[in-house]
């Protein structure tokens, strides 16, 4: 029999997670009714995403989005009303232009418009999210302000996952049966955090010029998910109790390019086992990485998602990433050679410089030594050993993710009840309860228009945060609300097979 | 070098989960659950012949894989027919032919590779029989033991195969890559055609590789340097990226690397195809290599050893005039394709923001000129 939504509520209430933050922490988890209604809606035309297709106006500048900062609205009594748009409606023909998006028209919200500029001019360059602004925002304007230290979770078991079971099973894994086999009856607890900004130096790069906020994008989905086997005597009946999870996934990310040029975005939810992990009861302890918003389940620096060659570059070879993925379609062994060969001709083009400047020798003979260099690249590019980075712990620790420290918290967000009987609380520069009560934190796809759901009720499927240009990794513009939930269950099957 | 792209361990029940991050999950047909295999709660796959197989999907990933590396823990209970372990689809195949006598092949339709003898014209590669192994004696995979059998083929002059972590076949003259998978994906303990060549018995795990090709970024990249350095480098791919951009400069500009690039295969493919001996010698000199370079260490007294040492090494192996005549490849296709005004003119700047590498550059000419010459 399915959860009563209070049933729903006194399980979302009972391992209501206890969420560390870091020192020098920023941003914090809001509202996303309150994001979206503080947003611009903009649409534009994958895959190139050109700022002269971007919203409306034109032909030519300025561009102006569908739908105004401050007009948008997630109740639909306001549509059309004193100049609002209700995020859900519908045209006469049945479409809802403001919930639809796909690779023909792709729908995304400006909450803090770009660095250094709010419009989309000839002339702007709308490459970068406006951090600075965004911070403005939330810690300056009135309803912002009180839309913080916010989560929404949601309860399924096995038989309301049955959508997303499908479509693992079409991927090969029956994960449906391994999960019955293996907990019985089960509740998957999510509980869902937005950041209003996500920043991301290009791992190992602070020190670059203009590397440095190349993984920033606004809108930062992440979750904490928890799996709890379903007491015999539920925990509402006389003499039941909420049993201790079974397993929690924390969440995070990696951005970046993987094979030919495609840009992706992997969400991960590294899962443990609940006896691993740090907790007050039921309540588990989440360690949020400074401005990157990846969960842990320890303090201390942590190993983020695997690196990319993006980052390994510093983003030096962005441009001519582009340039590469533009000739893909036609000249797929070309582009073979050029990712091969860049480098190579490189050495050979450095030989023949040098050749002329300083070794007395001419170009073609300094290309000459150049293809030595070359030769022995090639070499090690063709060994067969793994083509895992050499060890560098000073590299390595540049490039980890920032829990906090122990003992030393910034804020710590807690189940009311813990409030003020926080074990660590001397520890932390402020300890403050979850916003409102649990039972306003569950997600309710009837009444909140923007969670992404099923064909029939699509939900918001745009992306969160502004488009930027020159982005070829996608690693700036915003992202979708990501799919927290074949992930999580992925990462069980992976932890289970280890 | 290589990237783990599919690992399955089978522990789960027997799913086909790909634990390496690159969602190669496998749908699984006509096959047992064991859950001890070559470990206790290890677990493992039955395979029965007929339609026993796990299949995986096609992506891109398995597009222009050059390099693989397989490896699997089997145990095998009857012979009588091939048996097949991992096969891609008109890529490479692993298998045990009828004897016992374990065979790594991949897909040759151009016939740039020399036939394999008893094997179809299009499919080359090596086997355990005496005429490939080290010992010129016949390896055959043992009926009803657990056996770690791998397979390697290194993207350009050599397919090894290993019983045990042994070296039992191998053929060195290898000159083509592995192409892409076909539609039918890949097959393990199946053919990807139809039943005919089904395991028999038990597959513990399988992990395979393929050629990484970020690594020439990932390698150059990983020295550390500073904000000076990188923006000086980034000019310069971002000049290669507006020759690419430029319909004129962009035909010569490919020309100039594929022939570059055709030069460099074969310096690879003379130093491989000396057999297991320079493979590993030169996988030796590659590791310290890597180690200096992504330590910084580029212009010092341990890289001027290592460049001397491999300076010898590459002139034992291959001789004086095999590299000049390299160098001399090189040359021409600078000359050819205009490398001097293209590239040269973008590198010009090197020497005075990353003078480190300029340094780097003069141990090579002080070591190489006098054999070169001019």
């Amino acid at each position: 029999m399915a959860l009563t939504r209070e049933e729903q509520n006194k399980i979302i209430e009972a391992y209501e997670p206890i969420v560390y933050f870091h020192p020098e922490e920023r941003f914090f988890p809001v509202k996303p009714e309150a994001y979206l209604q503080a947003s611009a809606l903009w649409h534009s035309q994958p895959p190139s995403h050109k700022k002269e297709d971007w919203g409306n106006g034109g032909p030519g500048f300025p561009r102006t989005p569908d739908v105004e900062k401050g007009k948008l609205s997630v109740n639909p009594a306001d549509d059309g009303v004193g100049g609002k748009t209700y995020l859900g409606h519908t045209n006469p023909d049945g479409r809802t232009p403001f919930l639809t998006s796909n690779n023909d028209r792709e729908l995304w919200l400006d909450m803090a418009a770009w660095k250094d500029e709010a419009g989309v001019t000839d002339t702007s360059k709308n490459e970068a999210c406006n951090v600075e602004g965004a911070l403005t925002r939330w810690t300056t304007e009135e309803p912002l302000k009180m839309a913080g230290d916010w989560y929404y979770a949601e309860v399924q078991d096995l038989d309301t996952l049955t959508g997303i079971l499908a479509t693992l099973q079409q991927d090969g894994l029956d994960l449906g049966k391994i999960l019955r086999d293996t907990l019985g009856s089960a509740w998957f607890i999510w509980y869902y955090l937005l950041y209003p900004i996500h920043q991301e130096n290009l791992r190992g790069c602070e020190q670059v010029a203009g590397a440095g906020n190349n993984g920033d994008y606004e809108g930062d989905w992440n979750a904490i998910g928890i799996i709890v086997r379903k007491p015999a005597k539920l925990p509402w009946e006389p003499g039941g109790t909420f049993p201790d999870p079974q397993y929690i996934g924390f969440g995070r990310r990696a951005r970046g390019l993987v094979e030919n040029f495609i840009p992706t975005f992997r969400q991960e939810m590294q899962v443990r086992d609940w006896h691993e992990i740090s907790r007050v009861g039921r309540h588990p302890k989440v360690y949020v990485a400074r401005a990157s918003h990846n969960n842990y389940g320890l303090f201390g620096p942590q190993n983020p998602p695997a690196i990319t060659p993006s980052d390994a570059s510093c983003g030096a070879t962005e441009k001519l990433d582009e340039e590469v993925k533009k000739k893909l379609d036609d000249l797929q062994d070309t582009v073979d050679t050029v990712k091969d060969v860049a480098v190579s001709v490189l050495k050979i083009g450095v030989g023949c410089a040098i050749g002329a400047i300083f070794g007395g020798i001419g170009c073609l003979i300094g290309a000459g030594i150049g293809a030595i260099a070359a030769g022995i690249e090639a070499a090690v590019d063709n060994d067969d050993s793994d083509s895992k980075p050499v060890d560098d712990a000073t590299k390595a620790e540049t490039e980890r993710d920032h829990p906090p420290d122990e003992n030393n918290y910034g804020r710590v967000l807690v189940p009311q009840t813990l409030t003020a009987t926080l074990d660590d609380a001397a520890h932390a520069q402020e300890v403050r309860p979850w916003a409102e009560t649990p039972d306003k934190h569950r997600v309710d796809k009837e009444l909140q228009i923007w969670w992404p759901g099923q064909r029939e009720d699509p939900g918001y499927q745009g992306r969160w945060g502004v488009m930027c240009q020159s982005d070829p990794n996608d690693r700036r513009s915003g992202i979708v609300f990501p799919n927290f939930r074949r992930a999580f269950l992925i990462d069980l099957a992976i932890h289970l097979s280890n | 070098m290589l990237k783990l792209i599919l690992h399955h361990t089978y522990k789960l029940a027997g799913e086909a989960v790909d634990i390496s991050h690159n969602d190669n999950h496998g749908f699984r047909t006509a096959v047992g659950f064991l859950a001890n295999g070559m470990a206790p709660a290890s677990g493992a796959l039955q395979f029965a012949g007929g339609p026993s197989r796990v299949r995986i999907t096609n992506k891109p990933v398995w597009q222009i894989p050059r390099a693989v590396k397989i490896e699997t823990w089997v145990r095998l209970t009857a012979l009588g027919q091939r048996r097949n372990l991992v096969e891609g689809d008109r890529s490479f195949a692993f298998f045990i032919h009828p004897d016992g006598v374990l065979w790594g092949t991949f897909y040759d339709p151009s016939h740039l590779t020399p036939p394999t003898p008893n094997s179809d014209p299009s499919w080359p590669g090596a086997n355990s029989d005496s005429l490939f192994s080290p010992d010129h004696l016949r390896h055959t995979v043992p009926l009803n033991v657990w056996t770690k059998l791998t397979y390697l083929h290194d993207g350009i002059s050599s397919v090894r195969l290993y019983i045990n972590d042994t070296l039992v076949g191998a053929n060195y003259g290898i000159r083509a890559s592995v192409p892409s998978v076909g539609p039918n994906g890949i097959h393990i303990g199946h053919w990807p055609g139809d039943d005919r060549y089904t395991f028999s018995g038990d597959i513990d795990e399988v992990k395979i590789w393929k050629y990484d090709p970020d690594v020439p970024y990932k390698q150059f990249f990983c020295r550390p340097m500073d904000a000076r350095q990188l923006d000086c480098w980034r000019q310069v791919f971002d000049g290669m990226a507006d020759m690419l951009a430029d319909r004129e400069q962009s035909q010569r500009f490919i020309a100039l690397m594929k022939c570059i690039w055709a030069a460099e295969q074969e310096l690879v493919r003379a130093i491989r195809s000396k057999g297991e001996t320079a493979i590993k010698r030169t996988a030796s000199l590659n590791a310290r290599y890597r180690r200096l370079w992504c330590s910084g260490k580029i212009d010092g007294p341990e890289m001027k050893r290592l460049l001397f040492e491999y300076q010898r090494w590459l002139i034992k192996l291959l001789g004086e005039e095999y590299m000049r005549a390299y160098n001399r490849h090189i040359r021409a296709c600078w000359m050819e394709y205009g490398g001097e005004q293209s590239i040269g003119k973008l590198a010009a700047h090197i020497a005075d923001c990353d003078p480190d590498v300029a340094a780097y550059f003069k141990l090579l000419m002080d070591l190489w000129q006098p054999i070169l010459g001019s």
